[in-house]
């Protein structure tokens, strides 16, 4: 047993290194930006493959996911209109971006410039503005999501939540 | 051996209620020895005595018993050293009342974690030693004085110390309890242990075994 | 809302402080008993120097033990947190709330080690009548205090700088797929686990065969490699969820605090592997009950994390 115990230790030693070496000789790449979307059209997001560029969450549903597509065709992912909204403020490309969100409505893809949003959504980052295609009262434009989205009212904030949801 | 070098002892130093209990002492006590400590109440024997013991520590000074320098000893290698080295009678006895005799010999062996068949021999041992085995099951509130010290005679034996130290030891007897306890001196002595009786009763100066007598006064030994 | 409002961060913070004046007085105590120690001399000054350093060694050992304890207490605080913290599910998003959090975490852990090595020496020290590592331990306490100064400015910086208004992370923003925390050195789950097996089998074998220099650096690995482990592949059986990736949601009540259970074993038994080849560098000691402690916290490690596992695998027939 004393003999055998130094020749297992040693055995363990190299078969731990040759896992290491052979998982670092293999590569793994994971999308976070897609570039060369010249024709500037939604990607479609596979779940659990692509991450939201603001927060890093991983995409699991796609009902509130929104790309930024910027004028060289480099392409953002997002699964929530608000996190979109938070990255896109800082970027110089802004106004010229092609914007697509997904519309809980119909499920389509469409401009977001264009869509009409509710306040009080179940959004993965809780924010709370979803997107419709048709518009219907008291939803916001884009301009006045973002407004809002900017100055922090949005789910969540404690009061906001309270006053739009009861609780 | 008990070797005892340039020892002080100052009690509340630096407050105005400073007394030097001990001042500079030194002397040495051989093995088999038996030495008294001859002083009046509080001239410092009490406090000699619990140094040597380790149940103190000095001001400055040392103290050497059977080669440890047990003025240094941590609290835990002090206790360890009282309980195999030495066995110390005390003026007031201090016994444990709630106790019964036997019980009451048996607590320094408490520590040691023997086999129950050892201990008891121990106990028995220690009870003839100091004849007291009589009274073995009886409770130690309920004994007269003489057996109240002979039973602290037999725990201070139990442990088989190498030095036996004695504080006043019958200043709660009556005179024939005391000689009692000085035949059982002369006894102990007979078998081979080191004894220091610190006391100012007369009784032991017609002791014929008592190989040395130190003065001491205001915490200083005469010469 | 004040961050400092927290019952939990109050308590926190006001044992802390209390510690850190114990530890500061300790401190004093230590630089005046090193520079005067001299255990040979039967002076006045010797012997009120050992008073002393008695009583510093009792603060000392007050002070580790509670330190012990305030870890956990730490990751209890933190989870409450989490509460407050717009985004925070758990403790891992409270961590991240600033850049303080996650060297407050790494230094609290080190800590840790450092004060399980201190009351060893100090256990040796204590079992001689002569205080044989006496300098040693009040010297390592010196270096003991700076990280425990450190870590106390740390802790103020810390909670002072969580907001209650930003946004923070969540777990799986912070250890999913594509965060910050992906599986080292490209492995995929497979082989991370693999690996994890045979790094603990690698701690038995070194400890059965008294190798404190090779377990000290295999322990440190399997510190490393347990707590990948436990994040992407032990916690998702934990959580019975193969996307929630989080060292602390376990921590929580619903999962019956296995978190606290879990870390401990892991800790302790990385503890007790390294601390062979602290001692043998300090005192020149080795203890064969350390190995055999270290053998022990892993394997139930092991066997906790395993049972997670098996228990799925039963109840579901799947893997997750």
């Amino acid at each position: 047993m004393k003999k055998l115990l130094p020749v297992l230790t040693v055995g363990l030693i190299m078969l731990i290194v040759v896992i290491l070496f052979v998982s670092l000789s293999k590569k793994e790449d994971m999308i976070t930006i897609y570039k060369g979307n010249i024709k500037k059209l939604p990607i479609p997001i596979k779940p659990d493959h692509i991450n939201d560029t603001e927060c890093r969450m991983v995409i699991h549903d796609t009902t509130y996911a929104c790309e930024v597509i910027a004028p060289n065709g480099n392409t953002w992912f997002f699964d929530d209109p608000g996190c979109m909204t938070k990255w896109l403020e800082t970027k110089p490309f802004k106004e010229k971006a092609v914007l697509w969100v997904k519309a809980v409505d119909t499920g389509r893809w469409i401009d977001a410039r264009e869509a009409c949003y509710a306040r009080t959504d179940p959004t993965p980052m809780h924010y709370g503005f979803g997107a419709r295609e048709k518009k219907s009262e008291g939803c916001l434009s884009f301009d006045e999501m973002r407004l809002k989205m900017l100055r922090g009212e949005n789910l969540t904030d404690p009061r906001i939540r309270k006053k739009l949801l009861g609780h | 051996m008990i070797e005892v070098k340039n020892l002080t002892k100052i009690f509340n130093e630096g407050s105005e209620a400073t007394f030097h209990a001990l001042k500079n002492i030194s002397f040495t006590i051989r093995d088999n020895e038996l030495v008294l400590l001859k002083g009046v109440s509080g001239s410092g024997k009490s406090t000699l005595l619990a140094i040597i013991a380790s149940l103190l520590k000095p001001s400055s000074g040392d103290v050497v018993v059977e080669g440890r320098h047990v003025a240094k000893l941590p609290d835990l290698h002090a206790s360890k050293f009282r309980a195999t080295t030495i066995g110390f009678i005390f003026q007031s006895f201090n016994l444990l009342d709630h106790l019964s005799v036997s019980e009451n010999i048996a607590v320094p062996l408490i520590p040691m974690k023997l086999p129950k068949t050892e201990l008891i021999r121990r106990v028995e041992h220690a009870m003839e030693l100091a004849n007291i085995s009589h009274k073995r099951d009886t409770t130690a509130k309920n004994l007269s004085g003489g057996e109240k010290q002979r039973c602290a005679i037999a725990r201070a034996l139990v442990n088989t110390p190498k030095v036996i130290l004695c504080d006043e030891p019958t200043a709660n007897l009556d005179l024939d309890n005391a000689h009692a306890f000085v035949e059982v001196i002369r006894r102990l002595k007979q078998e081979g242990y080191t004894i220091l009786i610190a006391t100012h009763d007369t009784i032991f100066d017609t002791l014929q075994e008592v190989d040395r007598t130190i003065a001491i006064e205001n915490g200083e030994i005469l010469q | 809302m004040n961050i400092f409002l927290s019952n939990q961060v109050l308590i926190f913070l006001f044992s802390e402080t209390v510690l850190y004046l114990l530890a500061l007085i300790a401190f004093v105590g230590t630089l005046q008993i090193l520079k005067l120690w001299d255990f040979q001399a039967t002076t006045p000054r010797q012997y009120a120097l050992e008073k002393r350093a008695f009583l510093i060694v009792t603060m000392i050992q007050l002070i580790l033990w509670f330190k012990i304890l305030l870890l956990p207490y730490f990751a209890y605080t933190i989870d409450k947190l989490s509460l407050l913290i717009p985004g925070a599910m758990c403790g891992a998003g409270v961590i991240a709330a600033n850049p303080y959090g996650n060297p407050l975490l790494l230094l609290k852990i080190l800590l840790l080690f450092g004060i399980g090595i201190w009351l060893i020496v100090d256990r040796e020290d204590q079992k001689a009548p002569d205080y044989p590592f006496f300098k040693t331990k009040f010297r390592f306490y010196l270096l003991l205090f700076v990280l425990l100064t450190t870590e106390y400015i740390l802790d103020i910086v810390y909670f002072s700088h969580i907001s209650t208004s930003d946004v923070v992370q969540c777990c799986s923003a912070i250890f999913g797929i594509s965060g910050s925390n992906r599986i080292p050195f490209n492995l995929n789950t497979t082989s991370l686990v693999a690996i994890f097996y045979l790094l603990y089998l690698l701690t038995v074998l070194l400890a059965l065969q008294r190798r404190p220099w090779l377990l000290f650096i295999v322990s440190l690995l399997f510190l490393y490699f347990g707590y990948q482990s436990v994040v992407h592949f032990f916690g998702t059986y934990i959580y019975q969820l193969p996307t929630h990736k989080c060292p602390f949601c376990m921590l929580q009540k619903e999962y019956w605090y296995v978190g606290y259970l879990l870390w401990s074993l892991l800790f302790g038994g990385v503890f007790f592997g390294i601390a062979n080849a602290a001692l043998s560098v300090m005192i020149h000691k080795t203890s064969l009950r350390l190995y055999r402690l270290a053998i022990l916290f892993n394997t139930f490690f092991v066997i906790l994390c395993t049972a997670y596992v098996l228990f799925y695998l039963i109840q579901n027939g799947v893997w997750l």
